[in-house]
């Protein structure tokens, strides 16, 4: 018990170390560090406090999108699910630091960025056994007009490498002019 | 030159945090990582099918333990260090002579235990 603990500590102390070093790669002034490395941090330690909820067992999606989307105003969020999915606390994580990604990106320079855009987020399983996928679409609108980035950042390479590596599923972004479209597909099992 | 530049470098490690720490840090001294694998059945082909110098381990992989690629890491004959928030403590008995880098860890002791083990 105390073991696993240590164990999940160093692990989460590692994170934030890489977190650390990630985010002063790629950032432009001492002042949008600290902005970006708080931020960051606070996303972490609240996919933390969605899992002490649950008893470190296991984390709600819902939760875990109404935990990063909500601030930035319940009104210009749709969130659609035919149930909610339990996540292992393995998942949490990663899927909840790539919806802070997404939701940065948003507030940044997509449809949170003005007062009329909207996010919808979808999400609905398919398929049965170990073929099972959960599938969240992530669809801006109704923000500024969308151009690709022109250099590959921290928050993609994250999201990428996460749903790829961590959760054996894939992660699509579509710089559609009309609002960032991102398909997460991750199959059940890892979840 | 150190004994690491140009290295071609397996990473074990199933959180992408750390997974992109590690290869970072590995840039930096100058290796090359050419293989990085999330679980312990991917490593296992990644070692089959890429031509290798070093591996760097996380021990818990996704649930699963590390050991298996450190066996067929020691039958090749390639050397690795264990990075792992267990520390040394999580090492199987038959790999404790292999360097352990406890998480967290500073580029410098990576460093240090990587040199240890390609020099011997």
């Amino acid at each position: 018990m105390l073991g696993e603990l240590n164990h999940r500590v160093k692990n989460t102390l590692t994170t934030v170390q890489s977190i650390a070093r990630q985010t002063l790669r790629h950032a432009s002034s001492p002042e949008s560090f600290q902005e970006r490395f708080e931020d960051r941090l606070l996303a972490l330690s609240q996919t933390h406090n969605l899992l002490t909820n649950e008893n470190w067992e296991r984390g709600s999606l819902r939760a875990l999108l109404r935990q990063e989307l909500l601030p930035h105003g319940a009104e210009r969020i749709t969130l659609q699910g035919t149930q909610d999915v339990h996540l292992a606390p393995r998942a949490v994580v990663p899927l909840g630091m790539a919806l802070h990604e997404l939701t940065t990106n948003a507030a940044k320079y997509g449809a949170l960025s003005t007062e009329q855009g909207l996010v919808t987020v979808r999400w609905s399983a398919s398929g049965s056994g170990a073929s099972e996928v959960l599938r969240i679409n992530w669809i801006e609108s109704d923000g500024p007009a969308v151009t690709p980035p022109t250099k590959h950042s921290f928050g993609t390479r994250l999201i990428e490498r996460s749903m790829t590596k961590d959760l054996q599923g894939s992660a699509a972004l579509e710089f559609d002019p009309a609002g960032l479209r991102c398909v997460l597909e991750l199959p059940l099992n890892q979840l | 030159m150190s004994a690491l530049s140009g290295l071609r470098l397996l990473v074990v490690e199933d959180e992408s945090h750390v997974a992109m720490l590690v290869e970072d840090m590995l840039a930096d001294m100058g290796c090359e990582v050419v293989a990085s694998a999330a679980r312990v059945s991917e490593a296992l082909r990644l070692i089959e099918a890429t031509d290798i110098d070093a591996a760097v381990l996380d021990v818990n992989v996704a649930g699963e333990k590390v050991f298996p690629v450190a066996e067929k890491l020691r039958d090749r004959k390639i050397p690795f260090v264990f990075a792992t928030g267990y520390g040394a403590d999580g090492v199987r008995e038959d790999f404790r002579t292999h360097p352990v880098v406890p998480k967290p860890f500073p580029q410098s002791q990576l460093r240090k235990a990587l040199t240890k083990a390609v020099t011997g």
